[in-house]
């Protein structure tokens, strides 16, 4: 074969292999509602919420099949779910003062269950609360919360995502002042 | 009869045609690259020159202002490659230039890329004794994928610093807003000044003593990472499974990095919980830097087929 048309196949051959245009990354907000009224119960001092490792990660989880996790390839979150869970559960019971409790959450699971379509928005927190002085625990428990995703892909599972939340945190405030009063005074 | 041979005509067009050559080489030496370009000498003892050739590209701030003369391992220093460049004239070559070398990430192709730290330094006109040139000193830029992180990190420290002023003394907040200044003028210097902060913290209690340990460790992480990322650019056989190893110890440093910010965070005033918060964002910014460069056939060549999520597609 002579060397230009070899050149030329060679290039074309080159062409087809480069990579096309793909779909953009998107990046989705988690975040809960605002609760419709005001708290009632005293401030509690919220640790930073930590994660199971591989959902501490910017990148949307999603589960097509039981116990089989995967990531969304070009859909990702703002911020690692735990912040977000965190700040969303700081702005509901942090307040100014002085603490006499702390919570501690640790995010377990966050994922879009795909076994079916739609699917849902599954959140899994664990939560502990602990006396602020001895920091001997005073009650724990595990949250799950899920709800129907709007559609069949990342943007409906984030709408999901955001209506669990919102139920999940209102339960933690729940359990949390349910706690706090049972707590005798000094 | 035979034709007379005009011996004179034919001698002299001869003549004619080598002057001719002559003249155009002259010509063209004279009026062609590197007529007027400067020469200066390069000592690269840290950078792999893999990639770079007689009359690539040498820039400065993305122009291309000169090529690479030629190179040879230096008789003089050991382990060193001597490096002329012959650089336009016009350029503004400092004494504070120095040279680094760039290589593109398809191609292969590396640049000798020229940076002045500051532009008030005087132009490097002088050759040192027993050089023919003068000469650029090697540059310490980190890798191209992570100058951005250590950017970020600049910034990040420069909140931190923003909200320890409130505990510290008169003195050393003059100290640390210099080095704040600093900052925003040079983020790539970031090392360096931050050893200066490490200084001023040392009065302001246990607290900060662990703060700064932590921000240290962060500092040596980013290092960390800039050095092992030049390391692989340099050895051209690093496999990218090797890649992928060396990027997952290094997200695993930066978990724990976090796990100990959040340590922080349980204690201390609200000042160091900020600042623990800042450390924290950082361990995450780089975090999530070695996280996105894990897998670089992904970057290349897009995910493997059947890694999409529901609703995604390539086009």
């Amino acid at each position: 074969m002579r060397p230009v048309p070899a050149f030329v196949l060679a290039a074309c051959l080159a062409g087809c292999s480069v990579p096309g245009p793909r779909e953009p990354d998107r990046f989705f907000i988690l975040e809960a509602q605002a609760a419709a009224a005001p708290r009632a119960g005293g401030p509690v001092a919220v640790e930073p919420t930590s994660s199971a490792s591989f959902y501490d990660t910017q990148d949307i989880a999603f589960s097509r099949a039981p116990g089989v996790r995967a990531y969304y390839q070009f859909n990702h979150w703002t911020e690692r779910p735990a912040r977000s869970v965190h700040a969303q559960l700081e702005s509901r019971l942090g307040g100014t003062g002085k603490a006499g409790t702390v919570l501690v959450t640790h995010l377990e699971e966050i994922y879009h269950d795909a076994a079916e379509e739609p699917g849902a928005a599954r959140i899994t927190v664990s939560a502990r609360l602990e006396d602020a002085a001895s920091r001997a625990v005073l009650a724990r428990r595990s949250f799950t919360r899920s709800a129907p995703a709007a559609s069949y892909d990342a943007q409906g599972a984030v709408r999901g995502f955001n209506q669990a939340l919102a139920a999940l945190v209102g339960d933690i405030e729940a359990w949390v002042d349910a706690e706090t009063a049972k707590k005798p005074r000094p | 009869m035979e034709p007379e041979a005009k011996y004179t005509i034919v001698g002299a067009a001869a003549l004619l045609l080598v002057a001719l050559l002559a003249v155009a080489v002259v010509w063209l030496r004279s009026s062609g690259e590197g007529a007027d370009a400067h020469r200066y000498k390069i000592y690269f003892e840290r950078y792999s020159l893999e990639g770079l050739e007689p009359r690539s590209h040498v820039t400065m701030r993305g122009i291309k202002v000169g090529t690479v003369a030629g190179f040879r391992f230096s008789p003089n220093a050991k382990g060193a490659v001597e490096l002329i460049i012959a650089v336009d004239k016009g350029t503004p070559v400092r004494k504070s230039t120095t040279a680094t070398t760039e290589r593109h990430l398809v191609t292969g192709l590396a640049t000798v890329k020229l940076a002045n730290a500051t532009e008030d330094s005087p132009l490097l006109e002088e050759a040192p004794p027993g050089e023919p040139y003068p000469v650029i000193r090697e540059g310490e830029a980190p890798a191209q994928q992570v100058s951005e992180t250590i950017t970020q990190l600049a910034q990040r420290a420069d909140d931190t610093m923003q909200r320890l002023n409130r505990t510290l003394t008169p003195e050393n907040i003059a100290a640390i807003t210099e080095i704040v200044e600093n900052l925003r003028r040079a983020s790539g210097r970031v090392d360096a000044l931050l050893a200066k902060a490490d200084a001023t913290f040392v009065s302001v209690g246990s607290a900060a003593e662990e703060m700064r340990a932590l921000s240290a460790e962060v500092r040596s992480e980013a290092k960390t990472l800039t050095d092992r990322y030049s390391g692989l650019g340099a050895d051209a056989s690093a496999s990218v499974g090797e890649i992928r190893e060396a990027v997952r110890k290094m997200s695993a440093d930066m978990d724990r990095i976090a796990k100990r910010a959040d340590t922080l965070l349980a204690g201390g005033n609200e000042d160091l919980r900020e600042t623990a918060r800042s450390v924290r964002a950082a361990a995450d910014s780089l975090g999530a830097a070695a996280g996105r460069l894990r897998d670089p056939r992904v970057i290349i060549y897009g995910p493997p087929e059947g890694g999409l999520g529901p609703g995604e597609k390539t086009r």
